[in-house]
């Protein structure tokens, strides 16, 4: 569905061909997310059969033939109509609840105190690594559009961090008998 | 032969050995650290996290000699903070620790270049000298045009650069730095943490960095977690490895 609704947003500047959709697609989101061309093709195929793009057809002929093997697609003022409703339509992608990480360390959180923070301190670590890679490799770039989509991957590493604190605040408090260094803070 | 040749000559910036501080005593004592030990090499940029009172602001406090621990030793630079006097503690501090906090602590009735000379001023280095010093840091902060402008009249990221400019004035071998992002937007922070990183390359200076915004703390080449009292070191996990077909046996565990 992002991938349709993309194409339709790059035809919607003007009529294209599979690659060119295909490489501008790819500029656009940073190089984080490379496409099939088949995939292409296909999404294509459906926006033509839902009446959402048209495949234009060389002047002087009947039918569309391939010029030079390349079919160009033009979008349709019922494509302008979906475009316009998807780009400021709230994003509705799936929420995770099957995300790994979440899963892994709700499952710890419901075990003793020492195998829950045993598994958030490896996660966290994981995380951070990740993040320090992210931090070392976006130093290099240049392309905005590249900067941005990292900068979104990034955010997202960042906010699972905090996650993790908040999972590890939540362990701990609601342990009743943990060791700890201080002396003062039991309960009267 | 090997060519390995480590440089025994230059001690770790700071190495906490055994350190422990307690404040209270008896029923009431409470431990904010617990035998911590912790070696920072020259030019190595750590950060600390942790929740708040976990004691990553006393871990600061003992390095910066600014508290005794308990027990255990803090060394700087190749010296024992508890061998010395307070005057050659004063004087240890002003050469080889610089300290930067989120509020600025700048003076205001001071320029910018005479906030930075300051230190090297206290420590009987001549006015000219001290300001020649003073420029070259501002300049290694890049902060070269507003030199004589007053604290006030600067930017927040502008003022917090003049903070860092005056730890490492004199070329200082350790910087600690508590929340220095604390009062910025991210884009100064950014900046900020970054001019941090750089100066422990370049300068070989030490970074001590107490954040509790991992995006801060990604810069840093090491993550150290306060966590009551002890410190717990992130090292990377290994990838996740599918059960593979050369599994043993199940076992069943009861």
């Amino acid at each position: 569905m992002t991938v349709r609704s993309a194409l339709l947003q790059l035809l919607d500047e003007g009529p294209a061909h599979g690659y060119q959709l295909k490489a501008t697609f790819e500029a656009r989101t940073g190089g984080v997310w490379p496409l099939n061309v088949g995939q292409v093709y296909t999404t294509l195929d459906r926006l033509v059969r839902d009446g959402a793009a048209a495949e234009l057809v060389p002047a002087g002929t009947d039918a569309p033939e391939p010029v030079n093997g390349q079919r160009t697609y033009a979008i349709t003022r019922a494509g302008q109509a979906e475009l316009a409703a998807w780009l400021i339509g709230a994003a509705s992608e799936q929420a995770p609840p099957r995300d790994e990480l979440m899963t892994k360390v709700l499952v710890a959180v419901g075990r003793d105190e020492r195998s829950a923070l045993e598994v958030i301190d490896a996660q966290r670590a994981a995380l951070f690594a990740a993040l320090q890679s992210e931090r070392r490799r976006q130093q290099a770039r240049t392309e905005p559009a590249e900067v941005l989509a990292h900068d979104a991957l990034s955010g997202r590493l960042e906010a699972d961090l905090a996650w993790l604190d908040r999972c590890e605040e939540h362990v701990r408090s609601s342990s009743s008998d943990r060791p700890h260094a201080t002396t003062s803070r039991r309960n009267p | 032969m090997t060519t390995t040749s480590t440089p025994a000559t230059t001690p770790p910036a700071l190495e906490l050995v055994g350190v422990t501080k307690a404040f209270g005593t008896g029923n009431t004592e409470v431990r904010a650290l617990a035998g911590v030990d912790l070696t920072i090499a020259p030019g190595e940029f750590v950060a600390v996290m942790g929740p708040s009172g976990s004691g990553k602001s006393t871990l600061l406090h003992l390095a910066a000699g600014l508290e005794a621990p308990s027990a255990g030793r803090v060394v700087v630079a190749g010296r024992d903070l508890g061998g010395l006097d307070a005057a050659a503690l004063a004087t240890l501090r002003r050469r080889h620790v610089g300290v930067v906090f989120q509020r600025l602590n700048l003076v205001p009735t001071l320029t910018a270049v005479e906030n930075v000379s300051l230190p090297l001023e206290l420590d009987g280095t001549s006015s000219r000298a001290a300001r020649s010093e003073a420029r070259d840091a501002l300049d290694a902060v890049g902060l070269d045009g507003p030199l004589d402008r007053f604290p006030d009249d600067l930017s927040g990221g502008q003022q917090q650069r003049v903070a860092i400019a005056r730890a490492i004035v004199g070329g200082r071998s350790l910087l600690l730095a508590d929340e220095p992002t604390g009062a910025l937007d991210t884009t100064s922070g950014d900046q900020i943490i970054d001019l941090l990183a750089r100066l422990s390359k370049e300068r070989g200076c030490a970074v001590v960095l107490v954040t509790h915004e991992p995006r801060f703390a990604s810069w840093a080449d090491r993550l150290v977690r306060v966590r009551d009292g002890a410190l717990v070191e992130s090292a990377a996990a290994p990838p996740a490895s599918p059960p593979s077909a050369a599994a043993p046996p199940a076992e069943v565990l009861v």
